[in-house]
């Protein structure tokens, strides 16, 4: 099965994309980063924050508000594009699937959270290798760690917040002891 | 919906698709959506946010 994976080529031919992950605290980083993402990147976003169900258009909009990129939900089968930020939904994983689209499953929680890091991270990781970026902030948990061992392995580039700039290390500092960086 | 794939989506849309009458109503899950699929043309969502589709031809 693996292998039949790795063989078929996306359908979308997307050159850099960027999965960010964070829980606790990494909104306002978030923010910053969208702030010096400039369409001109011809990124693909995808934005995996852990979170309570009841604010999520208020979180599409302040994110949004940021960036000249295209933000949305993710919409089970949404495709992914360049020029577009796609936010995980509260309480669903995000995948990318090999035809370069999105599903959403709310299979089990992961490290206490759904949407989790790790899940986008490792499936992202399995489709882009080596054009994929992920990128770790602030958070009270590990999820996230795990995948960004995966986005390594499979030839991506990962970010890890300094955790002591982060308002709640934990997250980034496991990524970093376990030598991401 | 979310729980198949692509293809099998696609199979079970147009069955409810050939299903429907002229103009019948079409609901689906809270984060689904016709607009990725190839019958997407063939309804009108309602205007409000619900997943709500109507058969339009």
């Amino acid at each position: 099965m693996e292998k039949d994976q790795l063989k078929d080529k996306p359908k979308s031919k997307l050159s850099k994309v960027v999965v960010i992950g964070g829980s606790a605290g990494a909104l306002t980083v978030v923010l910053q980063i969208f702030h010096h993402l400039k369409l001109d990147m011809g990124l693909t976003g995808i934005v995996v924050l852990h979170r309570k169900a009841s604010d999520e258009n208020v979180l599409l909009d302040v994110l949004a508000a940021r960036t000249d990129y295209e933000v949305r939900e993710v919409e089970d089968k949404d495709e992914l594009s360049p020029g577009v930020i796609y936010v995980a939904p509260a309480d669903y994983h995000v995948l990318v699937e090999r035809d370069g689209s999105l599903t959403l499953d709310d299979s089990e929680k992961v490290h206490y959270s759904r949407p989790s890091i790790d899940v986008s991270f490792e499936s992202a990781a399995d489709i882009y290798g080596s054009s994929l970026i992920g990128v770790l902030l602030s958070g009270a948990n590990a999820d996230g760690v795990a995948g960004l061992e995966k986005i390594k392995a499979r030839g991506g580039k990962v970010v890890i917040q300094d955790p002591e700039q982060a308002e709640f290390f934990y997250m980034p500092k496991v990524a970093v002891e376990n030598g991401e960086t | 919906m979310i729980y198949f794939d692509k293809p099998f989506q696609d199979r079970v849309l147009h069955l409810f698709y050939e299903s429907l009458e002229m103009f019948g109503y079409l609901a689906l899950g809270a984060k689904e959506t016709l607009k990725f699929t190839a019958l997407n043309q063939k309804f009108k969502q309602l205007e409000n946010r619900e997943r709500i589709w109507r058969k339009i031809s």
